[in-house]
């Protein structure tokens, strides 16, 4: 949707869901992409010693979670339209390998301050293959008029 | 349009790449490799959560730098919690994005060097 404007967005509107194995492969790619080389995400033997989440397992990147959670605007709405001006996530339980991450969002509040300045609040969440919330996280979006 | 400069170029507003709101992450970890360190890399540490805001998106060809200054600490519920700033500007000192980058931290120096020599 190229064309989202601002008067088009409703609170309650629902941003359709994107789904993601987070594999090891995945997860090493972001490591590549982000250069992020945490032992708790990509050192196998490391992780069954370490036990930092008390899993034996690696678990993925809290910023893929965080950037997955942002991807939902973005799909949704479009990556040229929309600009995220401020993102704030919590993340709520480790992302083990092998995990299907499921993001969604809301939109939670409208803010129309006056042209070339609205934004919404967009609620969104991420949870596992257990359906346990991972991550949470709340997207200024600032839209066109 | 965050990675094809050719359909950026047709089809972004601006006709060139659009950042990924995310696309801090990768700064900052280029920034702390080549230049003074942080607990970011820190074995053991883990990640409760982020803050993130940009005032302007990063552009192809800008030159980036970062700043990265401590900004809080404490201790919940046993957690040993810090924040440090984290200031990104472009060749002409524009501020592009602020990064409230938080983590947890073993407890002491000893639970770190745990991590480490695992």
């Amino acid at each position: 949707m190229a064309d989202i404007t601002f008067s088009r967005v409703n609170i309650g509107d629902e941003l359709p869901e994107i789904a993601h194995v987070v594999s090891q492969e995945v997860i090493d790619r972001y490591a590549v992409a982000s250069l992020d080389y945490n032992p708790v995400h990509t050192n196998i033997e490391w992780c069954e010693r370490a036990r930092v989440f008390g899993t034996p397992k690696t678990v993925g990147h809290g910023m893929f979670t965080m950037s997955l959670m942002a991807s939902v605007v973005l799909r949704a709405w479009g990556a040229a339209a929309p600009r995220i001006r401020c993102i704030e996530a919590k993340f709520t339980k480790p992302v083990e390998v092998g995990s299907r991450l499921r993001c969604f969002g809301r939109v939670k509040e409208l803010h129309p301050i006056g042209p070339g300045r609205n934004f919404v609040v967009v609620e969104l969440q991420a949870v596992d293959s257990t359906d346990a919330i991972v991550g949470v996280a709340s997207a200024q979006v600032a839209l066109p008029d | 349009m965050l990675i094809d400069p050719n359909y950026a170029a047709k089809h972004s507003p601006t006709g060139e790449l659009i950042q990924h709101p995310l696309f801090v992450v990768q700064v900052a970890f280029y920034c702390i490799e080549n230049g003074s360190g942080s607990w970011i890399r820190s074995p053991g540490a883990r990640n409760p959560g982020q803050k993130i805001e940009l005032f302007e998106p990063f552009k192809a060809g800008e030159t980036i730098s970062m700043t990265v200054s401590p900004f809080d600490k404490w201790i919940r519920r046993g957690k040993h919690y810090i924040t440090d700033k984290l200031d990104f500007y472009n060749q002409y000192g524009v501020h592009k994005a602020t990064w409230w980058l938080t983590l947890i931290l073993p407890p002491n120096r000893s639970a770190m060097l745990h991590f480490a020599r695992l």
